[in-house]
């Protein structure tokens, strides 16, 4: 299997329909995530929830959220074929998919690169690396070493408070 | 506060941009410099699910907040507005308020 991908899955049933038929629509849509060959990460729901705006005669809706991954070459289809049924499917209000694994690599990349500069800082002015584990490599000594081979400055963040 | 516009903050995306030099600031006028939220707070990824989060930036009527007003940083309005937008389409947030 290759890179796989991951997709957010929203949906939102008709407030008036029992657990039973809630139940039923998510096994439905496991159905189609597992004959693709991916799979459901995680389910969330989050029960049933004032609409902002009516959509219909409703003013409130039962939400499921989804989070699915698959490989690249298949999900695509999957994914079209979810919004079909969900189309099809009367209890279905409202859906809504979107890939996120993009956006979270690179949102865990800021992230990590962020706390290796902290604790880069940190290491400058003498401090212990972060109350976090840091890896290794922050046992570097002497920090002028350090500052010549980064081009980019560490930004004094601390300051605009 | 009261520190030259952008002293050691401009140099950070240094890629092609020309930013850091825009506007003549606050010309006379006592006006406190806005900050983006989510530089601030380190906010990586702009949640769609999060209302919470989304709310301070959709005022009243229901519309997207300006940069100019709520001093979001271009870098995070343009994932914020995409955020904005698919809440309303799950009704988490509304197109319009009257």
């Amino acid at each position: 299997m290759q890179i796989a991908r991951q997709y957010e899955l929203i949906y939102i049933v008709t407030p008036e329909s029992t657990e039973e038929m809630v139940t039923d629509l998510q096994t439905q849509v496991a159905d189609v995530v597992s004959r693709f060959e991916a799979k459901i990460e995680k389910t969330e729901n989050w029960g049933k929830r004032k609409l902002a705006y009516n959509i219909g005669s409703f003013n409130e809706g039962i939400y499921t959220l989804n989070l699915i991954s698959g490989p690249a070459d298949k999900v695509a289809e999957m994914v079209s074929e979810i919004e079909r049924r969900l189309r099809v499917d009367d209890r279905v209000i409202r859906y809504l998919v979107v890939r996120v694994d993009e956006v979270y690599r690179v949102a865990e990349r800021l992230t990590s690169r962020r706390s290796r500069e902290r604790a880069r800082r940190r290491q400058a002015r003498g401090l212990p690396p972060e109350v976090a584990p840091v890896e290794s490599e922050s046992e570097h000594e002497s920090p002028k070493i350090n500052e010549e081979s980064k081009t980019e400055t560490p930004v004094e963040e601390a300051k605009n408070g | 506060m009261d520190s030259p516009r952008g002293a050691g903050r401009g140099n950070r995306g240094n890629k092609s941009r020309k930013d850091g030099e825009r506007g003549n600031g606050r010309g006379g006028l006592f006006r406190r410099k806005k900050v983006c939220r989510f530089c601030v707070d380190h906010i990586d990824y702009i949640d769609y699910k999060d209302v919470k989060m989304l709310m301070p930036f959709i005022p009243e009527r229901g519309k997207i907040q300006p940069r100019r007003l709520s001093g979001t940083c271009a870098k995070h309005q343009r994932p914020l507005q995409t955020a904005i937008k698919r809440a309303r389409q799950l009704a988490l947030v509304p197109y319009v308020t009257d």
